[in-house]
């Protein structure tokens, strides 16, 4: 089932930031795939590394109310706009039914609707696991976190052949890491379901 | 930067010290002026007479009721469910040197049902007035005061009409608004047949209110009033000296307000009711809808809280005034959560009003009038100031 995120505030062919107005229970996830129709019909698929709530000095005034009532918070969460900052790393795109795992050619656009994917979309894209070194190389970002998160979300995608998809991916870091034991072994022990 | 800031540092010092020798000035008089309040604490007959005297007329003092003049009330117990509505307004006043004489008002709303749980419901109504008889009154181009007494009747009415569309049968309601309930109309700049359509359409808001007896009151923030305090020491004046006394400003008591007399409520009461002793206030008597006020320490400051004279009539509505805006206040820094809300919904940003021209100029274009421009005055300001 795909869900809406949210709708693209800032862009760029590696990066983007969409703006959503409330956080549900599975929307959005630290980890979880997505999906953004680009200018030319491609479809952008990306990483959620960052949910972050914008600072706001009349919020932060209200956290610092003893006993808050509900109305209050109710009207702070819905009716203000003060939108919930989610950011995405490009991990790939699909332009019809090929699956690159490198940048586009071009960005989303500035309101252009961001989507999780389905499961059947994630076991798709991660059938090929060349969209590692576009998340290993990004060092500003909680890069491994980010990867180990998604690898858990899809092999619980996978069913019974999750573990499978782990001991692969697991192969797939353990030769792009191969100078970096340290960093290779605290990711995969975070990769255990 | 064009204010050269080295050529007003020692203004500035001297502000300073003006500044702290007239609040030492005030402090001073501040305990006699609460004696005087306790003097006459009970001696409410002869104060109405000295604020209904020519001299207490011309001074524009409070008159009490008949609560002791120094009492301090606490607020009554908070029902489970109230439903708090409040509007507030901005505008974008005419300038006859932007690309289009127009104004706009926007009127921001909220209905806040405490107790429920529920988000509020927030709305804003924006009114852009262009037609010839909205800015151009009895031939002359309308003027900002005009503007600023169209947009309180616009709050009046959206308060009244969001207020009585609430259920009757549901909790009790209460209407507020930011600001004195007496219309502020800077009589100069209206004309008078203006002034007159204007007050007339307010008042049938409160007579709208009055006939379900639904409170409805204005808060007033950081007042500067003194009607109490020029009460106060007119009532202490023999009969001679107080027909020759011009005003507070050649008195002791200058500068002195009743906030700081006030002062001494504690968190949540509220003082007794006084009737305004403002001018304006005649004509609203004259309709039964005299305004009296009360100060309300909010937790964090001393307010003014204007309701009209059939809200003090009936003590269950006064008190929900008093509870309920008191209760707006507590989570909110001592300033009604409402009146923030509505004012966050009605602000006019700069960066709207760009777009909002950028789409003005777009329409004239589109109907084929020439592509407005500002004046020359205005063009050359903007020229000057590119860098800022």
């Amino acid at each position: 089932m795909e869900i809406e995120v949210g709708r693209i505030i800032r862009s760029s062919t590696a990066r983007f930031a969409a703006g959503c107005q409330v956080l549900r229970p599975q929307v959005p996830v630290f980890g979880s795939l997505v999906k953004v129709r680009a200018l030319g019909g491609e479809e952008i698929y990306g990483l959620i590394y960052d949910v972050r709530m914008e600072d706001d000095p009349f919020v932060r005034q209200m956290a610092a109310a003893e006993g808050l009532p509900a109305e209050y918070v109710e009207d702070q969460r819905r009716n203000r706009q003060v939108p919930i900052e989610v950011g995405v790393l490009v991990v790939g795109y699909r332009q019809g039914e090929v699956v690159s795992h490198h940048l586009p050619p071009q960005p989303p656009l500035s309101l252009d609707v961001l989507h999780t994917c389905s499961s059947e979309q994630l076991v798709a894209f991660t059938e090929r696991l060349d969209y590692f070194r576009l998340v290993l190389d990004n060092r500003d970002l909680p890069a491994d976190e980010l990867l180990a998160a998604n690898l858990r979300y899809a092999a619980e995608a996978r069913g019974p052949g999750g573990r499978d998809f782990l001991l692969d991916a697991g192969r797939e870091l353990a030769r792009l890491l191969a100078m970096d034991l340290p960093r290779l072994d605290a990711l995969l022990r975070r990769m255990r379901p | 930067m064009t204010l050269e800031l080295n050529k007003v540092t020692e203004q500035i010092d001297e502000m300073g010290r003006v500044l702290a020798e007239r609040a030492k000035r005030e402090r001073k008089v501040l305990q006699p002026a609460r004696e005087l309040l306790r003097l006459y604490a009970n001696d409410q007959e002869r104060l109405r007479q000295v604020a209904e005297s020519e001299p207490g007329q011309r001074l524009r003092c409070a008159s009490p009721g008949d609560e002791p003049l120094d009492a301090a009330f606490a607020p009554a117990d908070m029902p489970q469910r109230v439903t708090v509505i409040a509007a507030d307004g901005s505008q974008i006043y005419p300038d006859r040197h932007g690309l289009a004489f127009y104004y706009v008002i926007n009127v921001g709303s909220i209905v806040f049902r405490r107790g429920s749980g529920q988000p509020p419901g927030v709305a804003s109504r924006p009114q852009l007035s262009y037609a010839e008889e909205q800015i151009y009154p009895g031939g002359e181009p309308v003027s900002s005061d005009l503007v600023g007494a169209r947009r309180g009747l616009a709050e009046m009415r959206a308060l009244a009409d969001q207020t009585l569309a609430e259920p009757a049968a549901g909790p009790p309601r209460l209407g507020l608004t930011d600001g004195p309930l007496l219309l502020w109309l800077q009589r100069a700049q209206v004309p008078n047949d203006e002034q007159a359509r204007i007050l007339a359409d307010y008042l049938a808001c409160l007579d709208r209110l009055r006939a379900v007896v639904v409170p409805v009151a204005g808060f007033v923030s950081r007042p500067f009033s003194a009607e109490v305090v020029a009460l106060l020491y007119l009532a202490h004046l023999e009969e001679e000296q107080r027909q020759t006394l011009a005003g507070l400003h050649d008195t002791p008591y200058r500068g002195l307000t009743d906030r700081a007399l006030f002062g001494t409520l504690g968190d949540g009461e509220r003082s007794a009711l006084f009737v305004r002793g403002t001018g304006a206030n005649r004509e609203f008597r004259a309709r039964g809808q005299s305004i009296h006020s009360f100060y309300l320490n909010t937790g964090t400051d001393v307010a003014r809280v204007e309701v009209p004279e059939w809200v003090v009539q009936c003590r269950e509505s006064l008190d929900l005034v008093h509870t309920a805006v008191y209760d707006q206040c507590r989570f909110n820094n001592g300033y009604p959560y409402v009146l923030t809300r509505a004012d966050e919904q009605a602000v006019i940003l700069g960066e709207e009003r760009e777009v909002l021209e950028a789409m003005i100029v777009q329409a004239m274009a589109r109907h084929g009038l020439d592509w407005p421009s500002l004046s020359r005055k205005a063009q050359q300001k903007q020229v000057a100031r590119w860098r800022r």
